[in-house]
């Protein structure tokens, strides 16, 4: 396996994640999943490869934001695929790598 | 406790100094034995020494249990006081209507300081005597997790908060209240 593709939400994206969708204001999920964590999934998959998604170094994520991103995702791709692709890091706030998953996973059952 | 303590004592001692006195004067047919015998004081020196070490390891068992729970304690004491300051804050977005960019930055960090300080509480759990108690963390993430699903979820932070979200979100605070307090019962209780 190749060495994995990188994804830093911080740095690439914003250090203030915002709402779900777009209309709703900037750096939302929606956004987010569009412009970075699709690509990078899809290039990740592509290489046979992981995605690392860095959550550090934000002020914090709503339920909001994290459910458009990774729970669209997992709508769009297995849920159980999603989970062996992404490798997730978070040292900021350990749980929120639970957190994420359990939207991932329960992701079908919401919509 | 104490002070039933050094009743019982005294009580034990005037009983014992009393008896001594009335074999002395050979009251009630009582009477006094002065010849000493190695044996019976090495029998007597061992049976004081065996008491003075067994109290003397299970004061020491409970002083170090009860720092320990409250340690624990106080570390609940915290994550309590953050839940009261986030519910404060939710409630005074739906007052004003509006979940301006400080607030929302003040929520998530509530939320964030919510979980770690559960976090620190399982760590500590598991490192004390009331270990057992970890699993009881379970619940309390669960409801951690309603709680911040119902506060920050939906359309947050881009529509203010109607009745509807602060029933669900009062609901899930109450029931992470409810289950904090429950660990600090059972810490209490633990032994």
């Amino acid at each position: 396996m190749a060495a994995h593709i990188g994804l830093c939400i911080a740095k690439e994206f914003s250090d203030t994640p915002g709402p779900r969708t777009r209309e709703e204001g900037d750096f939302s999920g929606e956004q987010f999943l569009a412009e970075f964590l699709l690509p990078r999934y899809q290039e990740a998959l592509s290489q046979g490869t992981h995605l690392a998604v860095d959550l550090d170094g934000t002020e914090g994520y709503a339920t909001s934001f994290l459910e458009a991103a990774f729970g669209e995702l997992a709508r769009k791709y297995e849920p159980a695929e999603v989970l062996k692709v992404i490798v997730f890091k978070s040292d900021d706030e350990p749980y929120l790598i639970e957190e994420v998953t359990k939207y991932i996973t329960e992701a079908r059952k919401r919509r | 406790m104490k002070v039933r303590m050094i009743i019982f004592s005294t009580i034990l001692l005037l009983v014992t100094i009393g008896l001594l006195f009335a074999a002395h004067l050979c009251l009630w047919g009582l009477s006094l034995d002065l010849e000493i015998r190695p044996i019976e004081v090495l029998t007597l020196a061992v049976t004081i020494g065996v008491a003075v070490l067994v109290g003397y390891y299970f004061t020491n068992q409970v002083n170090d249990l009860r720092a320990e729970k409250d340690l624990l304690i106080d570390d609940i004491r915290t994550v309590l006081g953050v839940l009261k300051a986030c519910r404060e804050t939710l409630n005074s977005c739906y007052d004003s209507e509006k979940i301006g960019p400080k607030s929302k930055a003040i929520i998530l960090t509530h939320f964030h300081r919510l979980i770690n300080g559960i976090e620190e509480i399982e760590a500590s759990l598991k490192i004390s005597q009331c270990v057992n108690l970890s699993q009881e963390i379970v619940p309390i993430k669960n409801a951690y997790l309603s709680y911040k699903m119902a506060a920050t979820g939906g359309s947050f932070p881009s529509k203010p908060y109607n009745r509807s979200s602060m029933s669900d979100q009062e609901q899930a605070s109450r029931i992470l209240n409810a289950s904090l307090q429950s660990l600090v019962f059972a810490i209490n209780k633990y032994h």
